[in-house]
């Protein structure tokens, strides 16, 4: 068919509008070349990218608040929406033309490092492990007799379990298969502590759904400034202008607790803030004026289904939220996404140890090393400084609770794509877990290693080639994170079981 | 589902398919994009809409065939292409719960679940709408049959599915069956309709809504009567540069196509009267509801009380268009009685010499009185049930907050730019667009990245839907 002559309007017209597209596509693609452009991208306003409703895996990148690059790692994208898609049914071979990105590639030649031969399993673990029975068992469990006290009486009193990480936590993957099997056993003690103000899509709760209306300053460990003064969450969030925040049972009957708190710093006015509850405002709450923070509690006559928070002044900054019954237990997620050993120095100790003693929690878990695969620390033979970096990291936390129990969860298995198109495991991985399991028995802390519990060295191939790991080499899918979860949490009730057996004597002894 | 605001995408598609030089190959491409639309939304939903297409289609072709000038027949037909639409509304209004507290059983027995928002399948609104205006126009012999591409190319035209503006088949149809090019006015016009509609909703609207209108409705009883009076006004503007700013981006991508589509807005807060608000305010619809129920009900040649319940019937219809619920409901009876008032008032020889008397302070004062209800009004829209409206309602006027507002910069920045883009005067406009017409490709590409970048950077990371996507 002739195609016909064009009037020379028509293709000046062609002409201008390709012009002005190619113009604004290369203005709007440089926002997605420079690292530090990332909350200039049109990507974050138009949506397009992002397919609504799917749950999208967190990865090690910054949370929208801020931009900074320095820290993210490489080759992981910033945008959640850009995360991969696990590949089920293909096997490590398959995936050099499978990726759809380019991996993480390690710093060090693919060798197996001298820590690997003192991993207790093997490092070509055939099956991935079942969850019958006990396959990981906690290291070091007599340090969680303060903890299992707790549950002891958690028929009337409340357990509560601060659980710290990065981006494998967030997601609440892990916590919430642990939350849920805990309090099958021990009691619902409600929703306990969660952060409020921050973008809820980068700190998750399975059981809360957590909103937030008006624009939010919003610091976390992460980038650091606010000086220091983050709260137990390590986010502070403050409306410029106008804020409310919300949340409610994410389940149709499901309750909160029936006490309310809410950390805030200190405020200048009489009624910095209203609260609803259920709906209904509430009144008389009561203010408790510390050196370094503000705790605000009451006790509704009602369960607590919603919570609706209204910043009234202005400056006022909110830690978080806490609704919790009278017993039970509660098991809370304080993750911020990329963080990594070093960025709990971000915290101010003394409002962190203030918070902290406030919250007096029962066990503090930590699970960190998503983020520090190139960690300088674990460059050195004996990874002294990493060590040390983890020990500081411990110390930070338990400061304020240091009658607690503490546990260390190792990092989850990471790999990256070798030259010969396959997922290796990344070599550092078995000395890191190492290390972590060395400043957890110094620190008097117990451990479980989840990398182990994975299979190992070499571990993240199978575990993607069974839909249980994304493509991004990094982070495990929701059924991964799940078997992860369960299988910590077994482990921790065969612990009790066991503290139970040969400790009957200590059972009625004082809580801490 | 993918975000409504991936919707701004579409001129780029619009610009892909401009470049064809065939006819043929690029019709049939307009049509079939207008299919992916639908069916990235999701195939369930896409079979749905297809269903309403083929029904319209052979329904009509039956019809006209088989019994020509049948009422029954064309009422029958009209009743099965609305039907998918009420039952969205319905369902969407809370029938499943409501039936649900009266029989959970009953819900679980029909598939039913319980806590889905029902938002209609992308397009829905709009194809039930052209259908009803196809079959009318077919039944009337006002419109010859057309194949199938043409159809669906007049149905699902790809930039308006979300929320219009509504087509007429005759106007649309004659448009697309001679070759339509794009010349270089029709590209600029088009960049500059883009240009305005993003900046409306990403820069202005959405922010507005960040930042002062949404935590205001969300806790109005920690707000003071000031904060609560700011963000009504707010959401007012708000919710004409949302949807207008849609309109915008639709017109244009259809102009880069050389397609001209009908307006939607034609500056409806300057309005003096409630019964000019309606004619200014989603036109398309008001036109729509005018052509097909307003006229055939008599229209204005009827006596006084005929006329004031043809006015009533539109009225509302055009409110519960928006959601079966007794808000919507009462916005319609609301804004339908104010109409009648106003009409009332014109019949009247004295108020009409009083006003005549008087241009200027009728003008003004009518102008205030318009704004101020249209604004009240908005309680009714924006809350979710006539509790929270009535709760807003007593919070605004007893707020026991009080003090300066307290909302932030980006707020005020951008509440007095939604003023001075919704209340600027005719010749500033003009002499903006002129400018923007004579700029070169480079200021142009520039000025529509600026504005998609500057949005990101005033964004949480959240985009915010078309308020009218729902509908």
């Amino acid at each position: 068919m002739p195609v016909p002559t064009l009037p020379a309007d028509v293709t000046e017209a062609r002409s201008h509008l390709l012009q002005v597209w190619l113009v604004g596509l290369i203005l709007v693609l440089a926002t997605y070349f420079v690292a530090d452009a990332q909350s200039l991208r049109p990507g974050r306003v138009l949506g397009a990218l992002g397919i609504e409703g799917v749950h999208l895996p967190f990865n090690s990148a910054k949370p929208p608040e801020t931009a900074d690059s320095a820290r993210s790692e490489p080759g992981v994208a910033g945008d959640p929406s850009r995360a991969g898609i696990p590949l089920p049914g293909k096997d490590a071979g398959e995936m050099s033309n499978a990726s759809p990105r380019q991996p993480v590639r390690p710093p060090e030649a693919a060798t197996e490092s001298s820590f690997a031969a003192r991993s207790d399993q093997p490092a070509s673990a055939p099956d991935l492990p079942e969850r019958a029975g006990v396959l990981r068992p906690i290291e070091g469990g007599q340090h969680l007799g303060a903890f299992f006290r707790s549950l002891d009486r958690s028929s009337t009193e409340l357990t509560r379990v601060l659980h710290y990480g990065d981006s494998t936590l967030a997601g609440d993957g892990i916590a919430k298969t642990v939350r849920s099997r805990l309090k099958q056993r021990f009691g619902d003690g409600g929703a306990g502590f969660f952060v409020a103000g921050m973008d809820a899509r980068w700190m998750r709760r399975d059981d809360l759904r957590i909103g937030r209306d008006g624009e939010w300053e919003v610091h976390t460990i992460l980038f650091g400034g606010n000086q220091g003064r983050y709260g137990l969450g390590g986010v502070s969030a403050r409306p410029r202008g106008l804020g409310v925040v919300h949340a409610v049972a994410n389940r149709k009957g499901g309750t909160l607790g029936r006490r309310i708190e809410v950390y805030t710093n200190l405020a200048r006015s009489e009624s910095p803030m209203r609260l609803q509850i259920n709906g209904q405002t509430i009144d008389g709450m009561q203010r408790n004026r510390l050196e370094r923070f503000e705790h605000w509690s009451i006790n509704p006559d009602e369960d607590v289904t919603s919570i609706k928070l209204s910043v009234l002044e202005s400056g006022l900054e909110v830690y978080g939220i806490v609704s919790e019954f009278a017993q039970g237990l509660t098991w809370e997620t304080t993750a911020v996404v990329g963080i990594a050993s070093g960025s709990l120095r971000q915290f101010n100790g003394e409002h962190l140890a203030a918070q902290t003693r406030m919250r007096d929690p029962h066990l503090i878990v930590l699970m960190l090393g998503g983020n520090e695969t190139t960690h300088g620390g674990l460059a050195s033979a004996d990874g002294r400084i990493y060590r040390e970096s983890y020990l500081n990291a411990l110390s930070m936390l338990r400061r304020g609770a240091p009658g607690a129990a503490c546990l260390v969860m190792a990092p989850l298995d990471q790999a990256f794509q070798a030259e010969d198109g396959r997922v290796r495991s990344k070599p550092v991985m078995s000395k890191m877990v190492q290390v972590q399991r060395d400043a957890a028995n110094e620190a008097g802390c117990a451990f479980w290693d989840s990398w182990s519990f994975m299979g190992g060295n070499g571990a993240f191939s199978r575990w993607l080639a069974q839909g249980m790991a994304w493509t991004d080499l990094v982070h495990l899918t929701e059924k991964g994170l799940t078997r992860v979860g369960d299988a910590f949490a077994d482990a921790l009730l065969a612990e009790y079981e066991h503290w139970r057996g040969v400790s009957a004597p200590h059972r009625s002894g004082p809580n801490r | 589902m993918i975000s409504s605001n991936s919707l701004l995408l579409l001129p780029l598609l619009a610009a892909l398919l401009m470049s064809l030089r065939q006819q043929n190959l690029r019709l049939l491409l307009i049509a079939l994009a207008g299919v992916a639309v639908v069916v990235l939304e999701g195939l369930a939903d896409a079979l749905i809409i297809a269903g309403v297409l083929t029904l319209c289609l052979l329904g009509t072709h039956l019809l006209v065939r088989l019994r020509p000038g049948s009422r029954a027949g064309l009422a029958a037909l009209i009743v099965l292409e609305v039907a998918p639409l009420i039952i969205y509304k319905l369902l969407r209004s809370g029938l499943v719960e409501w039936l649900a507290s009266i029989d959970p059983v009953l819900i679980v027995g029909a598939g039913l679940p319980a806590e889905t928002d029902w938002l209609p399948p992308l397009g829905l609104s709009v194809i039930t709408f052209q259908a009803v205006s196809y079959t009318v126009d077919r039944w009337r012999n006002q419109l010859p049959a057309h194949g199938g591409v043409h159809y669906l190319i007049y149905m699902g035209f790809f930039p308006h599915l979300a929320a219009g503006p509504i087509l007429r088949a005759s106007d649309f149809m004659a448009q697309i069956l001679k070759p339509c090019t794009a010349r270089a006015e029709d590209v600029r016009e088009g960049l500059w309709r883009i240009f305005c509609g993003l900046t409306k909703k990403l820069l202005i609207a959405d922010v507005i809504a960040r930042a002062g209108v949404n935590p205001v409705f969300s806790d109005p009883g920690a707000f003071s009567t000031a904060e609560i009076s700011i963000a009504l006004i707010a959401y007012t503007l708000q919710i004409f540069l949302d949807f207008s700013g849609y309109t915008d981006v639709v017109i244009g991508s259809a102009r880069l196509m050389g397609i001209r589509m009908p307006e939607n807005f034609d500056r409806p807060y300057h309005a003096t009267s409630i019964a000019e608000y309606w004619r200014r305010w989603h036109m398309s619809l008001s036109a729509w509801v005018s052509q097909y129920v307003y006229r055939p009900l008599g229209g204005n040649r009827v006596t006084a009380w005929k006329l004031y319940r043809n006015v009533m019937i539109s009225i509302i219809l055009l409110a519960v268009w928006h959601g079966l619920t007794p808000n919507f409901l009462l916005y319609g009876l609301l804004h339908g009685c104010a109409v009648c008032l106003n009409r009332w008032l014109l019949r009247s020889p004295e108020w009409v010499r009083w006003t005549g008397s008087r241009p200027m302070i009728a003008s003004a004062g009518g102008w205030i009185l318009t704004f101020a209800f249209v604004v009240i009004a908005r309680i009714l829209f924006r809350t979710p049930d006539l509790a929270s409206a009535q709760e807003f309602g007593l919070y605004w006027l007893t707020a026991e907050q009080a003090g300066l507002p307290r909302f932030g910069l980006a707020f005020w920045g951008c509440l007095l730019a939604a003023l001075a883009v919704t209340f600027a005067p005719v010749r500033a406009n003009h002499a903006i667009h002129a400018w923007w017409m004579r700029g070169s490709s480079i200021m142009q590409g520039t000025l529509i990245a600026g504005v998609l970048i500057t949005a990101a950077a005033l964004s949480d990371g959240q985009a915010l839907h078309f308020i009218y996507r729902q509908f």
